[in-house]
């Protein structure tokens, strides 16, 4: 397999894999306390949430831009067109769906759950952690298919990464470029890893399941 | 003591409890009435797990559901529900799981578990358990747990004979230091209750005291 191959192949798993962790740090958490609190507030944030899954790559790219750029408000932490600038990108893409997903496990988990862990005095953390105990191959999965959606998405990889060779380039950056070149055996191979990628990551969730 | 006053509770505009006024002391009280009656929705307004549309309730002359912070009146508390709820862990683990949350300590796990005779599947992931060993498990971990309020709802619709016997004896005892509140269409407990309570549609139709 070519160098430039392995490379890119590397990269991509490592930014989306970052973005995927970064997003699950804060989504989980945050999916399984809307799921325990039923104000009219969490439906108006829901609901927010759910409008900003379907967010453009490239408006989200274009407003990371200008606030990585130079002369944005955190252009002084020189971010922009390296892989961190990637990966923070893909994690707030991520965020909405995480939440969103994260928050349809628990609510399913566990409403008699979540009452019986309040009977017996449960604060909020202990509530976030059984439930992330007692779903954590479905939470775990959440993450995944998060990672899936940000080593697919092309707009922010190309805004904030710029597709520098040997740098920023990845799975999606790299695609394009090849398809743009005439090079589709390149671009295809590319392809099928990350088809291979994603099919594994679902059969280890699977295996995780199976094993609890 | 736990009180209820005045308690209504709507559920998608209809009234599954009207105007209710109950007062529980020590001893054990039954809550009786046909599937649908509102028994179960007036134990968890009870325990503190759903508020009333209407009405106050009160734990040791304390109002729940108030503008205070109710947690540590709650914690005297503990509702089972009808269904099993155990956790993805070995069936100790389970049984421990309420002294944990609460950070107590556990004194009559042994006791217990030799009762029920349950030494041998300690180290079972509780899971894995038919639906009456489940039931036991779920109740056993409220008794372990200790709770001056204890509310269980139909706790014997899964438990074989012998687990029946020995449950109702458990609550039984129970009963003798502490408030036990029994959601129940079954008759076992009838003859050495405190109070019955009947309710249907909703009502409070009669109250008998022992």
């Amino acid at each position: 397999m070519d160098l430039a191959v392995i490379e890119i192949t590397m990269r991509s798993l490592f930014v989306s894999g970052g973005a995927a962790v970064l997003a699950s740090t804060w989504s989980i958490p945050l999916g399984i306390l809307l799921s325990i609190s039923n104000g009219r507030s969490t439906k108006v944030f829901l609901s927010i949430i759910n409008v900003l899954i379907g967010i453009p790559t490239v408006l989200l790219g274009l407003l990371l831009y200008m606030i990585l750029s130079r002369s944005g408000p955190l252009g002084f932490l020189n971010l922009l067109y390296t892989p961190i600038a990637i990966m923070i990108g893909q994690a707030i893409l991520i965020t909405p769906l995480v939440i969103s997903l994260v928050y349809e496990v628990a609510s399913g988990e566990a409403r008699d759950l979540i009452e019986m862990l309040k009977t017996y005095g449960a604060d909020k953390l202990q509530i976030v952690e059984t439930i992330i105990d007692e779903a954590k191959d479905r939470i775990l999965g959440t993450s995944i298919i998060g990672f899936q959606r940000a080593v697919g998405e092309l707009g922010i990889a190309l805004m904030l990464g710029g597709n520098i060779k040997g740098l920023t380039r990845v799975f999606t950056t790299a695609i394009a470029l090849e398809v743009q070149k005439g090079d589709f055996e390149l671009a295809i191979q590319l392809g099928i890893i990350l088809l291979i990628i994603d099919l594994l990551l679902i059969v280890i969730i699977r295996l995780i399941g199976w094993n609890r | 003591m736990i009180e209820g006053r005045e308690i209504s509770f709507k559920y998608n505009k209809h009234y599954v409890l009207k105007n209710i006024d109950v007062t529980f002391d020590k001893g054990l009280h039954l809550l009786k009435g046909p599937n649908g009656s509102g028994k179960t929705t007036l134990c968890k307004v009870l325990s503190g797990l759903l508020p009333p549309t209407h009405g106050r309730v009160y734990i040791d002359g304390i109002e729940i559901y108030g503008e205070e912070d109710d947690e540590e009146i709650l914690k005297k508390v503990i509702y089972v529900h009808d269904r099993p709820i155990v956790l993805n862990k070995s069936v100790y683990k389970n049984i421990l799981f309420g002294t944990q949350i609460r950070r107590m300590k556990a004194e009559n796990i042994d006791q217990l578990i030799e009762k029920f005779n349950l030494q041998n599947l300690l180290d079972k992931n509780a899971k894995e358990l038919s639906t009456g060993y489940k039931q036991l498990v779920s109740l056993l971990r409220a008794f372990a747990s200790k709770p001056e309020y204890l509310i269980l709802d139909e706790p014997f619709s899964n438990l074989d004979e012998e687990f029946r016997d020995k449950i109702l004896e458990s609550i039984i005892d129970y009963s003798r230091k502490y408030t036990v509140i029994v959601a129940t269409h079954t008759p076992y407990l009838d003859d050495i209750a405190t109070s019955i309570t009947y309710i249907n549609n909703g009502y409070i139709k009669k109250r008998i005291k022992g």
